[in-house]
């Protein structure tokens, strides 16, 4: 035990010690507060006032125009060559034409917009809606209907609400944010962090400094240590974005963007919206599944890593047998996105039941509330199992790889060593 | 008293017999020489004997019985091909080695101190392998492979790669080691390299013992009774029997003792008015015993 004990720490310290360990850290909460910061920041930062000059042929709008903050619409002052003068120096003004074109079929042909940049695509979908709304109100009036009376007979917007047979309910959203978020970070974590694994037995290998490992301690344990170790640089890694995320969306983001995180709410990609993180929050189940699928998944994962680079010399010639080992991962990320979809087909169920599958596939399933009690105990229990079966098969592979040198090892070679006597 | 003993140690991997029937004792407090050439299983006899692999017949005893998985801590092995972490700093890393083999950290902490000052290593305490110099890091190789004070140190090549005056600076560590008590394997296909530090020896060639005993008695068998004279002067008649070389030093002539003992020798070399550089008998090295006795096998 303290021979996997000191392992275990020193490559928890060395990897902790690194530059590329903290940058991934502060990066990974960076980014994802980016994701949701930066569409605000951009359209707080940008605050100059655009004018738009209009000339308004249709009459459609018979009394004031929609200027809004800043954007200024007002009659066009100035006529022919004067008019396109001014155009032509000014870069933040333009010329919007209004003819009766616009109340006919194809509205876009009574429209045109004259500038030296096009209209960017927020002015845009403003006027659209603006545009349609009038013109629309102007046709209602000829008609004898008032906007009222149309909107009283339309039936509202709305959403489905998924409601648990014991009567409580959770807005579909946040599951689905939930959903993704874990089974991307678990995939993320499993993939990254198992190479590592690999990267750090043929190094070991390589390095030569293997041969004096394994006359201090049995191969196992070093195999162990170095799983365990790594185990624990990952778990303090997704610890600390947590945390960081948890203080750059609750704190900082608030108090940096104020009031207009409110207004541009709808700009943020919806699984990532802050009502979706914070989330995370409200269920400590969660990150609890979580934490046993990482933990008994990265085991099994970095075990048959561990294997594969044990049989090589070099890293560069781990390429071609890390295949096996990285495909199911990826067939499991493709199968979560079947599972955020449809949380209870047979596909989902199954792929949560099969372990190189069921860390990844099993958050979406989770987070949807879609596993019955005796589908997850089923599922951990396998996963136990698998971690077992695969350290032991990764141990007898680990304890002949690392004494080989000087050869390319094919699969087969590898499938032989985990059944020899 | 023998602190490692293998007796009749088989062990083969796929269809290559790597020891076939290998039997050597290595005496306490002695220096044991594990010779032969590449491929010969010199290696396999070293792991087997650091329970890396185990013999697929035949057993290892250690101080008389059966060796046990603990007695790896009282082993310390410096491997031929020389592996440290490239980005791990010294110091951390003899002590981390250091802790493997059953040191607290404290003492390992403060043998490495020790050992570095002794090595003058101090400034580099701090620094990655990759700054340091191979003579530096051979240094620190030595420093991690006997800091926990093994009884039995296992070094494989240990010459290769050290400049003449480190490799004099090692030399006397490892006499020190001796005194202090311990036993000393090496292990070498450069037999000449440590014919004059070897108590004992054990010769392998293509997975057999070929040849057992003290370093002593093995060149006293196999010397071939003739002395060399090195001398100046006419070459007297009574030589005309035997191939006189001119060398640089002078006129050399290989004379039998069967017919005459050195004496006699000189004594007709004095009264034929030659002046005499040198005479000696002739003894042959490790390498050329070894050649005889490979060439003898294939005959």
């Amino acid at each position: 035990m303290r021979a996997i004990y000191l392992i275990l720490s020193r490559e928890l310290f060395v990897r902790v010690k690194t530059k590329q360990f903290w940058i991934l850290s502060i990066l990974g909460p960076v980014l994802m507060s980016a994701f949701i910061a930066v569409p605000i920041i951009i359209a707080k930062m940008d605050d100059s006032t655009q004018t738009i000059w209009v000339q308004d042929d249709a009459q459609l709008w018979k009394q004031q125009l929609p200027s809004r903050e800043k954007l200024l619409l007002i009659p066009a002052p100035l006529k022919g060559q004067a008019l396109i003068d001014s155009l032509a120096q000014d870069e933040n003004l333009g010329l919007l034409t209004v003819t009766a074109e616009v109340f006919g079929k194809d509205p876009g042909k009574g429209l045109k917009f004259t500038s030296q940049s096009p209209m960017s695509l927020k002015v845009q979908d403003y006027l659209k809606e603006n545009i349609s709304k009038t013109v629309e109100d102007k046709k209602l009036e000829e008609n004898g209907v008032s906007r009222a009376k149309l909107d009283s007979l339309k039936t509202p917007d709305f959403e489905f609400q998924s409601v648990k047979p014991e009567g409580s309910s959770q807005s579909s959203e946040k599951a689905f944010g939930l959903a993704s978020v874990g089974s991307m970070l678990m995939y993320f974590f499993i993939l990254i962090y198992g190479m590592q694994v690999l990267r750090g037995v043929s190094e070991e290998k390589s390095n030569r400094i293997m041969e004096v490992l394994i006359s201090s301690v049995q191969p196992f344990q070093l195999m162990m240590g170095k799983i365990l170790g790594i185990a624990a640089t990952a778990l303090l890694q997704f610890l600390i974005w947590i945390g960081l995320t948890m203080i750059v969306i609750t704190l900082v983001l608030p108090a940096f963007l104020g009031d207009a995180a409110a207004g541009s709410a709808n700009a943020t990609p919806q699984s990532m919206s802050p009502d979706a993180l914070s989330a995370m929050a409200d269920v400590p189940g969660f990150l609890l599944v979580f934490f046993f699928y990482f933990i008994f998944g990265f085991l099994t994962y970095a075990a048959l890593f561990a294997a594969i680079g044990s049989a090589v010399d070099q890293e560069q010639d781990a390429q071609q047998l890390t295949f096996p080992v990285t495909i199911p991962i990826i067939i499991a990320f493709v199968l979560a996105q079947t599972a955020v979809a449809q949380p209870h087909s047979a596909t989902a169920f199954w792929s949560s039941m099969i372990p190189l599958t069921a860390p990844v596939v099993m958050m979406a399933r989770f987070a949807y509330d879609a596993v019955a009690p005796w589908e997850l105990a089923l599922s951990m229990v396998t996963m136990v199992l698998s971690f077992v079966f695969f350290t032991y098969i990764s141990a007898r592979i680990y304890r002949i790889g690392v004494l080989m040198y000087g050869k390319k090892v094919t699969l087969k070679e590898i499938a032989r060593w985990a059944f020899k006597k | 008293m023998n602190l490692i003993e293998l007796r009749n140690i088989h062990k083969s991997f796929e269809a290559h017999k790597a020891l076939n029937g290998v039997s050597f004792s290595i005496p306490k407090g002695s220096i044991f020489g594990l010779l032969g050439p590449n491929g010969a299983g010199k290696t396999t006899s070293i792991r087997i004997i650091n329970q890396i692999i185990a013999p697929d017949e035949g057993e290892v005893l250690f101080e008389g019985r059966p060796i046990r998985r603990e007695d790896i801590q009282k082993v310390g092995y410096l491997p031929e091909e020389r592996g440290l972490y490239k980005k791990m700093n010294i110091a951390d890393q003899v002590i981390y080695l250091g802790q493997l083999k059953g040191l607290s950290k404290s003492e390992a902490t403060h043998r490495c101190k020790q050992w570095f000052e002794r090595f003058d290593l101090q400034k580099w305490w701090n620094k990655n392998v990759a700054d340091l110099s191979k003579g530096m890091q051979q240094k620190v190789q030595f420093i991690a492979t006997i800091l926990h004070e093994p009884d039995l140190v296992i070094l494989d090549e240990p010459f290769s790669g050290f400049d003449p005056v480190n490799a004099e600076i090692l030399k006397e560590e490892i006499l020190n080691l001796k005194q202090r008590g311990a036993t000393i394997l090496f292990s070498s296909h450069r037999m000449e390299s440590v014919e004059t530090l070897c108590d004992s020896l054990v010769m392998i060639h293509q997975s057999k013992v070929v040849l057992s005993g003290t370093t002593r008695e093995i060149r006293q068998a196999h010397k071939s009774s003739e002395i060399e004279l090195v001398f100046e002067g006419n070459t007297p008649d009574w030589m005309q029997g035997f191939s006189v070389a001119q060398t640089e030093d002078g006129n050399k002539v290989v004379l039998p003792m069967a017919e005459h003992s050195v004496n006699e020798w000189l004594q007709k070399a004095l009264q034929s008015q030659l002046t005499i550089h040198s005479c000696r008998e002739l003894i042959p090295g490790l390498n050329e015993i070894f050649i005889q006795i490979v060439q003898n096998s294939a005959l």
